[in-house]
C-alpha cells in the first residue's frame, strides 16, 4: 500500500512534467507548484518511513526484549551497557511489578526473557508452555530493607521502628504482585504487628513506587530493594535497616527464556551474560546474594 | 492483613469512587461558577492565561500531575506541611490528597461549559438588567444564572462523570489503600494485573454502563430542547 501510494504521487509529477516540454527548468518548476505541499513531504517521508521500518525489521533478530522486575532496574542497565559493548546485540529493557509483567507475557507480551523478583511465576510459565523448559535459573536472592530520609532509631528492634507513633505513612510494594512487598507483609506478620500497624500501610505498584513514595517525602518508611539504595549517590542515600531473611522466605530471583527467544541469538546471548562471572560480580556488587545452581 | 481482599462482593471502591466523585462535583462547582464567570464577562488581558491553564488537564499527561502533586504534598514543603498541621494528615494516600488531584484534573470539564453557557447568554438581556439598575450579581443571579442553567447540569455531569474516571493522577498519589483511596479505575487496574477477569469484568461492565447511561441522559436532555443555551 505505502509503495503504490509513493507511486500515485510519482505519477502526478510526471504528468504535469509530459505536457511541457521534458527537462525544461521552468515546467519543473511549474509542477512544484501545481503539487500540493502535502504529497511533497509524503515523496520524501515514505520512502524514509519504509526504510525504517526496513532497517527495524533486520535488526529485530539482533535485539532481545527483556522483562525485568522492579527491584532489578538499576542492576539490568548496567548489565545491559556492558552486555552490549562486548557483543553486536542489542536489549530492550521493560520494567515493572513482576506480577503485571507475568500477566503480560500470559497475554502474549512479545518479551524473549523475563527476569522475574521470585520463583513461583516463572515456574508457572514454565508449566504453562510459555517458556522454555528447563532454562530457568536463580540469578539473585533479594535483600528486603526498610528505607527512611531520617535517622533511624538505634536498636535493631523492627518491631518498634515499624510501629513508632512518628512513622505516619509505610510504603509497601503491592504484595500480590510484588515479591518484595509479599516478603514485607511476612515480616510484618511474623513480628505480629499487622493489626498495629495496617493504618499506616500504604501500597505501592512496585518496589520502583515504594521508593519514589519515600523518595519524594510522602511516607516515612517504606520497604524496598537492598539494590535500589546502593545505587544512590551518599548525599541521597538516607537511612537504610537490612531486614534479617529469617524473617521472611528467601526472595529467591528467577530468569526464564520465553518461547519466543528459540530463534533469537541476542536474547540466548543475553542470559548466558547473566550466568557469567561478570554478570554475578555486578548482581552481588548491588546488595543481591548469589545462588549456585548452575 | 488479609491479601485475599480482592473478593467479588468487596465492592468498597464502588464507595470511594461515589464518595470521591460526589464531593470533586461539590467542590468543582464552587470553584469553577465564579471562575466561569470572570471568563465570561472580562476583557481583561490575562484572560488568555487563566483560559490556557485552566485547559491543561485536557492536554498534560496525568503523569505530569502526579509527579508535581507527589512533589508539592510533601510534608518537608509549605502546602504538604500546611495540611498536616491543619488536618493531622499527610495529603498523599488521603481521601483529601486524591480529592485535590481529582479537582485539578476535571476543572476544565466543568469550567468550560459553564463559561460557554454564560457568553451564550444575550448581551441584551443583561444590559437590559444593568440598565434597570440591577447589581452584577443580581444579574447573575437573576438573568445569567435561570437562561444557562442547562450549562450548569452539563458542568456538573461531566465533571461527576470525569471525576469517575480518573485514574493516572490517583495511580501516583493514592497508594491503593481499600476503603480510602482504592477507586474503581485502580481496582480495575489491579484486578487485571493479577488476573482476576472476573472482578475486572465486573467492575468495567459496570463503569461502561453508568458512563454511558449518564452521557445518553445529558445528551437526551439536550436533544429534548433546543435553542442558543446548548453547551455541547
Amino acid at each position: 500500500m505505502i509503495v503504490s501510494t509513493i507511486r500515485t504521487g510519482g505519477g502526478k509529477i510526471g504528468r504535469t512534467k509530459s505536457q511541457s516540454t521534458p527537462g525544461s527548468r521552468r515546467h519543473r518548476y511549474k509542477a512544484q507548484i501545481i503539487l500540493p505541499g502535502f504529497s511533497c513531504g509524503l515523496r520524501l517521508f515514505l520512502p524514509a518511513l519504509l526504510s525504517v521500518m526496513l532497517m527495524t525489521a533486520s535488526l529485530k533478530a539482533d535485539v532481545a526484549r527483556i522483562a525485568v522486575a522492579a527491584n532489578f532496574a538499576n542492576v539490568i542497565k548496567e548489565l545491559e551497557h556492558r552486555f552490549e559493548n562486548a557483543t553486536d546485540y542489542r536489549v530492550s529493557i521493560v520494567t515493572g511489578s513482576t506480577g503485571k509483567l507475568y500477566a503480560q507475557i500470559v497475554n502474549g507480551a512479545p518479551y524473549e526473557v523475563f527476569l522475574s523478583a521470585d520463583a513461583w511465576r516463572p515456574r508457572l510459565l514454565e508449566q504453562g508452555a510459555f517458556a522454555i523448559p528447563g532454562t530457568r535459573f536463580t540469578y539473585a536472592i533479594g535483600q528486603l530493607v526498610i528505607w527512611s530520609l531520617q535517622p533511624l532509631p538505634d536498636g535493631k528492634d523492627l518491631a518498634a521502628l515499624l510501629t513508632n507513633a512518628t512513622v505516619r505513612r509505610i510504603a509497601v510494594p503491592n504484595p500480590e504482585l510484588a515479591p518484595f512487598g509479599f516478603a514485607a507483609l511476612e515480616v510484618i506478620n511474623h513480628l505480629d504487628i499487622a493489626d498495629d500497624i495496617a493504618a499506616k500501610l500504604v501500597f505501592a505498584e512496585n518496589v520502583g513506587q515504594s521508593f519514589a513514595f519515600v523518595a519524594t517525602g510522602n511516607a516515612d518508611l517504606g520497604f524496598v530493594a537492598k539494590a535500589n539504595i546502593l545505587f544512590l549517590p551518599d548525599a541521597q542515600r538516607g537511612h537504610f535497616r537490612e531486614v534479617p531473611t529469617d524473617l521472611h522466605l528467601a526472595i529467591r530471583q528467577d530468569a526464564v527464556t520465553l518461547k519466543s527467544a528459540a530463534d533469537n541469538e541476542a536474547a540466548l546471548a543475553f542470559v548466558e551474560f547473566l550466568r557469567s562471572q561478570e554478570a554475578r560480580a555486578v548482581i552481588a556488587r548491588y546488595g543481591y546474594q548469589l545462588a549456585d545452581n548452575d | 492483613m488479609d491479601t485475599n481482599w480482592l473478593t467479588m462482593t468487596d465492592l468498597s471502591s464502588v464507595v470511594v469512587t461515589l464518595k470521591l466523585a460526589a464531593s470533586a462535583t461539590v467542590v468543582l462547582m464552587v470553584i469553577s461558577i465564579p471562575l466561569a464567570w470572570w471568563l465570561a464577562v472580562t476583557h481583561s488581558r490575562i484572560k488568555p492565561f487563566v483560559e490556557a491553564l485552566t485547559a491543561l488537564p485536557l492536554v498534560l499527561p496525568p503523569t505530569v500531575f502526579g509527579f508535581y502533586l507527589l512533589i508539592l504534598f510533601n510534608p518537608q514543603f509549605p502546602i504538604g506541611a500546611f495540611w498536616l498541621r491543619m488536618s493531622g494528615d499527610t495529603l498523599a494516600f488521603s481521601f483529601s490528597g486524591i480529592l485535590v488531584a481529582t479537582v485539578l484534573h476535571s476543572l476544565p470539564f466543568v469550567v468550560q461549559p459553564l463559561q460557554n453557557s454564560f457568553e451564550n447568554v444575550g448581551k441584551g438581556e443583561i444590559e437590559a438588567a444593568a440598565v434597570l439598575g440591577a447589581h452584577p450579581l443580581d444579574i447573575f443571579a437573576s438573568v445569567t444564572a435561570p437562561l444557562a442553567k442547562r450549562g450548569f447540569l452539563t458542568a456538573a455531569v461531566l465533571g461527576f462523570a470525569h471525576s469517575v474516571g480518573e485514574f493516572g493522577v490517583i495511580l501516583m498519589v493514592g497508594g491503593n489503600i481499600p476503603e480510602r483511596t482504592r477507586v474503581i479505575s485502580i481496582d480495575i487496574y489491579t484486578s487485571v494485573e493479577t488476573l482476576d477477569y472476573a472482578r475486572a469484568h465486573l467492575l468495567s461492565l459496570g463503569t461502561l454502563i453508568f458512563a454511558f447511561v449518564t452521557l445518553l441522559t445529558l445528551y437526551l436532555i439536550n436533544f429534548g430542547r433546543s435553542g442558543r443555551n446548548r453547551a455541547f
